[in-house]
């Protein structure tokens, strides 16, 4: 599938699993879109990475570097406030009307 | 069979072509080199035989030609904003019910203060200017212990004062301009209208407040290198 048609649901999708999740990481977020969509959306790291630095910024994620193994794993949580929790409650309904606006235009005229 | 991960010394080598490919700042780095390692360890389980390196080429592929620079470059874009966003967020939660019982005290304080008691102009911008500069010695050399413990590296909040910080340092010096500007000693006695009062004692609260965020900066930043570092003596 095209990325340009991920690209203006990305942040979405991100606050999304995070927010599912507890806590997250980007290459655990990466394999979760992939496992989900059985491939059919493929996250692109160059994308993955300034978005959460993004959603951070703004205040919507908070991190947290951790020791995991042998080596350092920054995970990512939904930041505590009523911001966060908005931008939440607005995105289920928001993709659904979405959806559901692109199938109107989509969807085959009846004949006859 | 236990699956295979990524050793100490393979992950020395991600980061240290991290650090090649110019992702200067620490954190992301550490973000990315677990990243690379996680997907090098993926094509391990499907292709135990894989050498390290074919894994790695392979990995390296998938980011695209530019992927890390467009990352790396994208971060940097961020940084520019931090500080900025920093002094903002530092402003709206002074404007807000009550702290903004204080900034308008001082600034109405400072506004009759100057009318008043014209002679305490001088004494008021130098004691202000004073602690500008003491303010700006101690952070310089505070910020160059950092750096240097750093060793060429970045952090976020180093990389965003080091970017705005040192030219918003001049802002320090709004108080003893305006007692340049404002001093009837050096034929310059500007302040004639009520707003040549209300401009020195707002611009004298912005100075503070810059100050203020500064330093509370420079004090997450010290905490947040300090982490950074023991963080990365994994890959030392």
């Amino acid at each position: 599938m095209s990325n340009s048609y991920i690209k203006g649901f990305l942040k979405d999708i991100l606050l999304h699993l995070i927010a599912e999740r507890g806590e997250s990481y980007g290459y655990e977020l990466v394999k979760m879109v992939e496992e989900r969509t059985q491939g059919v959306i493929t996250l692109n790291e160059g994308a993955l990475y300034p978005v959460l630095h993004q959603l951070e910024h703004k205040g919507l994620l908070v991190s947290e570097m951790r020791s995991t193994g042998s080596r350092p794993r920054k995970y990512y949580r939904i930041a505590i406030g009523g911001e966060p929790q908005k931008a939440l409650a607005n995105i289920e309904g928001e993709i659904e009307a979405y959806l559901g606006a692109l199938h109107a235009i989509f969807k085959k005229p009846a004949h006859g | 069979m236990d699956k295979r991960t990524v050793s100490r010394d393979e992950l020395k080598q991600i980061y240290d072509f991290c650090r090649r490919k110019d992702i200067q700042y620490l954190e992301l780095r550490m973000e990315l080199v677990d990243h690379i390692a996680s997907r090098i360890e993926e094509h391990w389980q499907e292709k135990p035989g894989l050498s390290f390196k074919e894994a790695f080429r392979s990995v390296y592929q998938s980011f695209g030609i530019f992927g890390l620079s467009q990352i790396a470059a994208q971060h940097e874009n961020l940084v520019t904003k931090r500080f900025y966003s920093a002094i903002w967020q530092e402003f709206l939660s002074w404007i807000k019910a009550p702290q903004i019982i204080l900034p308008l005290a001082l600034s109405l304080g400072f506004f009759y203060g100057i009318q008043e008691y014209s002679y305490l102009v001088p004494i008021l911008w130098v004691a202000l200017g004073a602690f500008a500069l003491g303010m700006v010695i101690y952070l310089y050399y505070f910020r160059r212990k950092l750096k240097r413990a750093l060793n060429g590296d970045q952090s976020i909040l180093m990389g965003s004062l080091y970017q705005w910080g040192m030219t918003l340092y001049l802002l320090y010096f709004i108080p003893i301009n305006n007692w340049f500007l404002y001093s009837e000693k050096f034929g310059w006695d500007m302040a004639t209208r009520t707003i040549d009062f209300i401009i020195p004692s707002f611009l004298s609260f912005a100075a503070v407040l810059v100050m203020r965020v500064t330093w509370k900066s420079l004090q997450k930043a010290k905490s947040q290198t300090e982490g950074l570092l023991l963080r990365q003596e994994v890959f030392i």
